[in-house]
């Protein structure tokens, strides 16, 4: 037979454990709505029966339960759909990125607008028409000058837009390494916080949550494997160990290790992101270890794509087309003359001796500048009216055969619209990405919360259902009382 | 099909989600409305933008050929009336040459054609050195000279020579390679919007002139002598014509293009609206559809984020 206080014990426990459910339950229900939270449970295991095996175990007939213990408190979460959420959160972001980038280089190269490349060309084709039927006219030749300097200052506009964009890349990319490297640290700490918890037995649920949220972030910059590192000690089954951070390239092959954990080592990133001659260029390293030739999707990667590709690819089309017409337009404005008196052999336009920038320093001639009578609609030596020169001028803007970079030829309208049609495609692929792989991230975020969320529902069931034993417990000591009541105060002595 | 376990969590923010994009829907509608353009970004539909870009270039193409005609119109339509005006000087002058070629005119009323013809002979300078918009239309491309100077105490005239004053006009030499002034009317298409000055205002219309004067002058000049130059007037006359046909023909030429230009721009117009536009029939259809989905997820919302077990147990 157990000892006559036996079941007070018994009774005292299931308070004990049910009181510990019940506060377990109030912490899930009060961080219902706290982002990375996952929802607690409490292990109960039945406490050692009595008597336990031995040879001098006492001789009773069968094996008496003594009651419930709290085995652990742990966290529901499931490592699988951990995974699926960071690596579509990491397409995510990496397309999200993309299209942030794309959005601003749309507003500056919006064509639809009023101020776009097309119509400053417009304009000054305008100009010119205006110039060729009345070539004589000052007045008529202010405006061509004016509708030039317009061309020019567009050009110079958006090649400065898009180096703007291109510098705040350059920025973010810095930024954005700091923050992984930030992240990282972060993450060590807490690598060691959970390690020494988990040496003791014990599961540091809310160092797992904190952590997994940091891991969640750096998901997003970079992409990652999270391998596990054991803590050693007492640690129990259920510990989850110190993170070991693997890099990994678009095909999933490691690219190196970020964070060590069997050492809690950091192999801190770093980055060097400059314009050299004229050709932007990142540098990526790893722990000292140059990564620079891999592609690491994530933020970063679509920060350094930006930066070393799609933008420098727009400002050199715009080099090639202010240099092509340019060029096109002063070789026949040099073979014609201006107003009596004028020079010869004028440029119309300057700032164009080399492609490279030439969007950039693309502007009127100082000598057209300083005298409208320079610009030049006549062959020389023929009288005031002769447009020959000019109709030659206007027909460079239709030219057909204008033949670009890429081998292409072709009229200058039809360069901007094959540009604005590739820029238009390129935005529309990276927002539907992005709105694409968000749906995915959802998904994987809610198949996540539906394993490790709070549901009030579930935890108001468990709460009557805790609050029940526990009364049961209490009603059960209350019992044991009456019995030990009846056992000293009721029998005769 | 998993089963998922759904929580208030993940209710919100389902209900969140799908409000902020019947919102976002709206927000789209609007701004068709606001700004009437369906497009307003190239990605928003490149192809649109691409072909817009074209649209564009076609109106402006279209806005300035129909400013380069009117110039064109302008200068015919000044020349026209210039030639009208040269008509009716050399019909006075083919009157007077008929008057005085009749036996019954003494000198002295020969003295006073002469006189009137060297009115007419500066009237003809006028019309010759007249200018549109500062340009003189009867030069050819030397716009900005005169094409004829006029000096009015000329060498003296008559055999012998007793007249007073003579006026001399003198044509500053045609030259084929720059008497054609024209514009671009459409694209590639040019046409000279000037007369060729060789063809009215000669030289051989002033010295004939020249020539009859003198004729009127001399003594001896018998009537047969003086309706001599009836001909040669009416030749000019006939090149007067000539020209002014040409003028006619190239009147209705520019009035056609007037015509076609404002057909392409009609559409080109309507093919970049039908591009870019919105249509608000179908805008404001789909918004307020929009918006009673929006406001049918608002009350499903108000409905489902409220209640949970906490409001049944007591």
């Amino acid at each position: 037979m157990v000892s006559t206080f036996g079941s007070l014990e018994t009774g005292r426990r299931g308070l004990a454990a049910q009181q510990g459910a019940i506060h377990t339950t109030g912490n899930n229900i009060a961080n219902a709505n706290t982002e990375g939270y996952s929802r607690q449970r409490v292990n109960f295991s039945p406490s050692k029966a009595f008597p336990p095996a031995g040879f001098d175990q006492p001789m009773i007939r069968g094996q008496f339960g003594t009651g419930v213990d709290i085995k652990s408190v742990q966290r529901i979460r499931d490592q699988f759909a951990d995974n699926q959420y960071r690596d579509k959160f990491n397409q995510n972001d990496y397309w999200e990125t993309k299209s942030g980038t794309f959005d601003r280089v749309e507003d500056v190269l919006n064509e639809l607008s009023d101020d776009s490349l097309s119509k400053a060309v417009d304009g000054f084709w305008q100009a010119l028409q205006d110039l060729a039927s009345n070539p004589e006219n000052t007045g008529v030749r202010s405006i061509v000058r004016e509708r030039g300097r317009a061309l020019a200052g567009t050009f110079n506009h958006l090649s400065y837009s898009l180096d703007k964009i291109k510098d705040d890349l350059n920025q973010q990319i810095n930024m954005s390494v700091h923050q992984v490297n930030a992240l990282g640290q972060r993450i060590i700490e807490l690598n060691k916080q959970i390690a020494e918890v988990e040496q003791t037995g014990q599961l540091p649920n809310g160092l797992y949550d904190e952590r997994d949220r940091l891991v969640d972030q750096l998901s997003g910059l970079i992409n990652i494997r999270i391998d596990r590192a054991e803590s050693g000690g007492n640690s129990s089954a259920l510990a989850e160990g110190k993170y070991t951070v693997v890099l990994l390239d678009e095909d999933g092959h490691e690219v190196g290790a970020f964070i060590d954990g069997e050492r809690n080592k950091l192999n801190e990133l770093s980055v060097n992101a400059a314009d050299k001659g004229g050709q932007a260029n990142v540098s990526l390293s790893l722990g000292g270890l140059d990564i620079s030739g891999k592609r690491v999707p994530g933020k970063l990667q679509g920060l350094i794509e930006g930066y070393e590709k799609d933008l420098p690819d727009l400002t050199r089309q715009l080099d090639d087309m202010a240099y092509t017409l340019a060029q096109a337009f002063n070789k026949v404005h040099e073979q014609g003359e201006g107003l009596e008196g004028s020079k010869k052999g004028v440029d119309f336009f300057s700032g164009i001796d080399q492609k490279d920038g030439a969007a950039k320093n693309i502007k009127i001639s100082d000598d057209i500048e300083n005298s409208l009578n320079n610009i030049a609609t006549r062959k020389p030596e023929a009288p005031i009216g002769d447009n020959s020169i000019i109709d030659s001028l206007v027909k460079v803007l239709s030219d057909q055969t204008l033949t670009f970079d890429d081998g292409t030829k072709g009229t200058l309208k039809s360069y901007i619209q094959s540009m604005i049609g590739n820029l238009g495609v390129n935005v529309q692929t990276a927002q539907r990405m992005a709105k694409h792989t968000d749906i995915l991230m959802q998904n994987a975020d809610q198949r996540r919360q539906s394993v490790s969320g709070v549901s009030l529902d579930e935890e108001m069931i468990n709460l009557i259902q805790y609050q029940q034993a526990y009364t049961a417990s209490a009603r059960m000591i209350n019992v044991v009382n009456d019995m030990l009541d009846t056992l000293i105060n009721k029998m005769g002595v | 099909m998993i089963v998922m376990r759904v929580t208030q969590g993940i209710m919100s923010q389902n209900i969140l989600r799908q409000l902020g994009n019947g919102y976002e829907n709206i927000a789209k509608y609007q701004q068709q409305l606001a700004s009437g353009k369906k497009v307003s970004r190239p990605s928003q539909d490149p192809v649109a933008a691409v072909i817009g870009i074209s649209y564009r270039r076609d109106v402006h193409h279209v806005e300035q050929f129909k400013r380069n005609l009117s110039e064109a119109r302008r200068w015919l339509d000044a020349s026209d009336s210039a030639l009208d005006q040269v008509t009716s000087v050399l019909q006075r002058v083919r009157e007077l040459t008929v008057e005085a070629s009749n036996d019954t005119y003494n000198i002295d009323q020969r003295k006073a054609v002469n006189g009137e013809i060297d009115q007419l002979k500066q009237q003809l300078a006028a019309i010759g050195n007249q200018r549109v918009a500062g340009k003189y239309i009867f030069n050819g491309q030397r716009t900005s000279e005169k094409p004829l100077s006029v000096n009015e105490n000329g060498e003296a005239a008559g055999e012998p020579p007793t007249y007073i004053s003579h006026v001399d006009v003198t044509f500053k030499g045609a030259d084929p390679q720059t008497n054609r002034f024209s514009v671009e009317i459409s694209d590639g298409t040019y046409i000279d919007i000037n007369v060729d000055p060789a063809t009215v205002f000669t030289q051989g219309l002033f010295d004939d002139l020249d020539a009859l004067q003198k004729k009127l002058l001399d003594h001896s000049s018998s009537s047969e002598d003086i309706s001599g130059f009836l001909s040669k007037i009416d030749q000019h006359l006939d090149e007067v014509i000539a020209a002014r046909s040409e003028v006619g023909a190239k009147t209705n030429r520019v009035d056609l293009f007037v015509n076609r230009l404002e057909q392409q721009e009609e559409i080109a117009e309507k093919a970049m609206a039908a591009n870019e536009d919105a249509e608000f029939e179908e805008v404001i259809i789909h918004l307020a559809q929009q918006e009673s989905v929006y406001r049918a997820a608002l009350s499903v919302a108000g409905k489902l984020i409220q209640p949970s077990l906490v409001d049944f147990i007591k």
